[in-house]
């Protein structure tokens, strides 16, 4: 119950200080009061989170969600984690994160007018997702859930289900919470855009804006990024990126968030854009909320490797409410205070092939950009809205679409580190540029001979170089007299060494696959494989069976060893193993080792023989068998999995006799596998087994049966661990982690800068 | 300024209708098995794994070969190059992504859903040995 009332004491507390701050644009008193509330909200938030928390690390799973969720096979960090694994926590910490956010806001709005209307719009998107909360409740009991079951008030689940093992590592507690944050943030600039939308201040509110535009937009950066490493280092999805709807969901809002600081900048410097600002102020926000709603109404259910659950009607209608409330709200007073901004907007302009004419270029590239994203991950929820048949989406187009935008982008960049703001002198700007153009040139050339072919990549690769030296021209320049304007620079070369990572190591990747037993090498792209055994580890831990397999991977003077890692789990009833790619991290490139699998191979001579075949057994070449049918009668006694199925064998002495034995097997029906069972061929010193029916759908003579020898009354060979995994070489991957690096502290640099700006701004307003 | 916006316009429309074509020409269709076949190209079906057929890991051609069953009971050999997916035992749902080829549909991708195991089911409780508190 406490938790519950807590979650309701929020939704009012929040209710009242959306209200009272809304009043207290018209009447200053509420303000005070207005926070106080906003406070109390925010208690309870808290009070809700270390209530959840507390239960979670106690084990209570009479809480329905940390039974989901939670299990007391957890470490303490992990346990953590789960707070916000389900639906239910993460709107939680949504909302915490949102609520801790708002404190910030109000201090940054409280002396320069923003705070009654911004605060008030900010709580009341606290107060929807609390809302959520009640209908959605992370604190219902086991009883309360499966209601009619006749579970009996105070039943204790003795453990909880537990988290899904692929999600148990470091990342779990470090991408979420950075992604939710950067998520958050991007309620700042809708909230700002609405209050002076109504303040009719168009040009006070960018300058307030700034800090929490770039701030915003590094942190969900940093997040996608982080998210993107994950997936590649643990999760074993052999990139780090898919186009997935999920990771799509917070790249939408990134993107528009920066085409926004792009377009900030323009009206800083020229007073034009204001439309263009406010509506992409608020657009980022609606993002957010709409990928909220694809990602957590279960439409896409079928399209995503990410699984979801249909959360029920309440909260599938609240998530189109909340959607139709903050856009209708944004269309709403963009459209009220139109004639009035353009009476703003008529003494300025944008010059033609300025600065500013590029900048806006680029923001529409990546506008443009996001909309192929946004319409190739609403495609298919849209088209079954329609009725129309179910269909997915090729991810391809992405690539077609991002590699045309990409390779003009970045030319515009070069282009426009040499314009100048507000003068359109194109001939001063060619001059400039034909130096660094030329090595660009001859660079790709170079790269163009070492092995760079493809027509798109040749073009991209060009583009991501000449946007990489202009850029790197101004780094330099810069470098010493004026390091607080190093970010944008710093920044773009970001992009340039992305977009160079991109290429190589998704253009230029080769897989092949090893197959390895213990202490035997392989060479594959010019280096030594050797599986040098396995090693348990996690021991401590009874729900799961962990092994490091490692690898020494060898090329000269140069060795490592690298382990990846397989599992079977409780979580999934030790049914097949989780998988985990050990990585050889080198500068120019990463090699890449994704487990396949593992199988016990006999050791013992063997033969493939179908029906009708014969051979000599490789124990005593004096004999020849073959496979004259198999004794299928006996499948009517499958028992369980197993079936017993006789093979019949004709053996041929060399003196022309021939005898007829038939040897049964008890085999898995799900493998076709069985445990050998030696038969004695009568007269002969040969035993043989039948240990695996390889069959064939499709023509029934083709099933041919696995059969192993020994010599008779020997111990059987053990079996040996054949370790199988693929191989793939990933060319200056690294390029791609340090460009988003790069990309991120160029957002993070300017904020003092815009924040000083901010404050001398407000005392000169109006 | 009345040229610009034209300008605008048309680009805008040219964009729009771009994607469109692009996203249109690129979708995936869902289908069953005959419709699979009959079609002969790369479409999605939907359907969970025949538990009595058996499946197949084979590492040397590293080939994971399976039964399907899709949504409307038609069965079909199922052959997708690459290891057993995680999950595929326990996903009471699959999809696979490819074409046919002969008899045999050949999957580029294979997706495993376990709904199940994402929110808790009566019997799951149940399985877990309780206790009053």
């Amino acid at each position: 119950m406490f938790g519950k009332i807590l979650i309701i004491l929020t939704v009012l507390f929040g209710l009242l200080s959306t209200i009272l701050y809304l009043l207290s644009y018209k009447k200053d008193k509420f303000r005070k009061l207005g926070r106080i509330f906003y406070y109390l909200m925010t208690a309870g938030i808290v009070g809700a989170s270390i209530y959840l928390l507390s239960n979670i690390l106690s084990h209570n799973f009479q809480f329905t969600y940390i039974w989901e969720y939670s299990s007391t096979e957890l470490h303490d960090y992990f346990l953590v984690a789960s707070f916000y694994s389900g639906q239910q926590g993460s709107f939680m910490l949504w909302m915490i994160v949102l609520a801790i956010i708002g404190l910030f806001l109000i201090n940054g709005t409280k002396n320069n007018g923003y705070e009654s209307l911004a605060m008030g719009f900010f709580t009341s998107i606290i107060f929807y997702i609390a809302l959520i909360l009640v209908f959605k409740s992370p604190f219902d009991y086991v009883w309360e859930t499966f209601a009619g079951e006749g579970l009996e008030t105070g039943f204790m689940p003795a453990n909880g289900r537990g988290l899904n093992p692929i999600l148990q590592n470091y990342w779990i507690t470090i991408h979420p919470p950075i992604l939710f944050i950067g998520y958050s943030m991007m309620a700042v600039p809708f909230v700002l855009a609405l209050a002076a939308l109504i303040k009719k201040e168009y040009k006070t509110w960018i300058d307030i804006l700034m800090p929490w535009a770039l701030t915003g937009t590094a942190i969900l950066g940093l997040g996608i990024m982080l998210g993107g490493f994950w997936a590649y280092e643990t999760l074993g999805w052999g990139g780090f990126w898919a186009w997935d709807p999920v990771e799509n969901s917070s790249l939408i809002p990134w993107m528009i968030a920066v085409a926004l600081i792009h377009t900030l900048m323009v009206q800083r410097r020229t007073g034009g854009l204001i439309k263009t600002n406010l509506i992409l102020g608020m657009l980022s926000f609606i993002f957010v909320v709409y990928a909220t709603f694809l990602t957590r109404s279960g439409i896409l259910g079928d399209t995503s490797v990410h699984s979801f659950v249909t959360p029920g009607a309440i909260v599938y209608t609240m998530l189109i409410l909340f959607q139709i409330t903050y856009l209708g709200l944004g269309i709403f007073y963009v459209a009220y205070r139109y004639k009035h901004i353009n009476q703003y907007l008529s003494r300025t302009t944008i010059k033609d092939f300025s600065k500013e004419y590029s900048l806006t270029l680029g923001s529409i590239l990546i506008l443009a950009m996001a909309a192929i994203v946004i319409m190739g991950t609403s495609w298919p929820a849209v088209a079954e809205l329609f009725g129309q048949q179910k269909v997915a989406i090729e991810i391809s187009v992405y690539d077609k679409f991002g590699t045309v935008f990409a390779i003009v982008f970045l030319l515009i960049n070069g282009f426009s580190l040499y314009q100048k703001w507000m003068v359109g002198n194109l001939k001063d700007v060619f001059g400039k540029i034909i130096l660094p153009f030329i090595a660009s040139a001859l660079l790709v050339v170079l790269l163009a001979f070492m092995g760079l072919d493809s027509f798109n990549f040749i073009l991209l690769t060009f583009a991501a170089v000449f946007s990489l030296l202009t850029n790197l021209e101004f780094l330099i320049r810069n470098l010493i007299k004026n390091p607080k304007k190093l970010g944008p620079y710093l920044s773009h070369f970001g992009v340039a060494f992305l977009i160079l990572g991109v290429v190589a190591s998704g253009g230029y990747e080769a897989t092949q696959q090893v197959r390895l037993t213990e202490n035997q090498t392989k060479s594959a792209f010019g280096y030594d494989f050797t599986y040098i055994g396995k090693k348990r580890i996690e021991q401590e831990f009874k729900d799961r069976e962990k092994y490091r397999y490692n690898v020494s991977i060898k090329k000269g003077n140069e060795e490592k060893v690298v382990g990846p890692i397989i599992y079977w789990s409780d979580f999934n009833e030790w049914q097949s193993p989780f998988l985990e790619p050990g990585v050889f991290v080198k500068v120019e490139k990463d090699i890449y080792l994704a487990p396949k699998a593992v199988e016990a191979a006999s050791t013992a001579p063997e033969a493939y023989l179908r029906k009708g075949e014969s051979t000599l057994t490789p124990v005593d070449s004096s004999l020849r068998i073959s496979i004259t049918g198999f004794d299928f009668d006996q499948v009517t006694g499958v028992q369980g999995n197993t079936a017993i199925i006789g093979t019949i064998l004709k053996t041929q002495f060399a003196d022309e006799n021939s005898r007829t034995d038939t040897i049964y097997s008890m085999l898995d029906v799900t493998t076709w596998e069985s445990q050998p069972n030696w038969y004695k061929i009568p007269s002969t010193e040969v035993e043989i087994s039948m240990i695996r029916l390889i069959r064939d759908m499709n023509d029934v003579h083709n099933t041919k049966a696995h059969l192993i020898f020994k010599k008779a009354g020997m111990p059987p060979p053990e079996p040996v661990e054949i370790f199988t995994f693929d191989v793939t070489i990933k060319p200056f991957i690294n390029l791609v982690w340090l460009g988003t690096i790069l990309i991120v502290v160029g957002f993070l640099l300017p904020i003092s800068k815009y924040t000083a700006n901010g404050r001398k701004n407000n005392i000169t307003q109006e | 300024m009345k040229t610009k916006y034209i300008i605008g316009i048309v680009a805008v429309a040219i964009f729009a209708a771009l994607a469109i074509f692009s996203f249109d020409s690129s979708k995936i269709e869902y289908a069953s098995f005959p419709e699979a076949k009959d079609k002969a190209k790369v479409v999605q079906v939907i359907g969970s794994w025949d538990q009595s057929e058996g499946q197949d890991y084979n590492s040397e051609a590293n080939t994971f070969t399976f039964s399907m069953i899709d949504e409307l009971g038609n069965k079909a050999r199922v052959v997708s190059t690459g290891s057993k997916p995680n999950n595929f035992d326990v996903a009471p749902m699959v999809v696979i992504k490819g074409k046919f080829e002969g008899n045999e549909f050949h999957a580029s991708n294979i997706l495993t859903k376990c709904p199940s195991k994402y929110e808790g089911e009566f019997e799951e409780l149940q399985g877990t040995q309780l206790y009053n508190n």
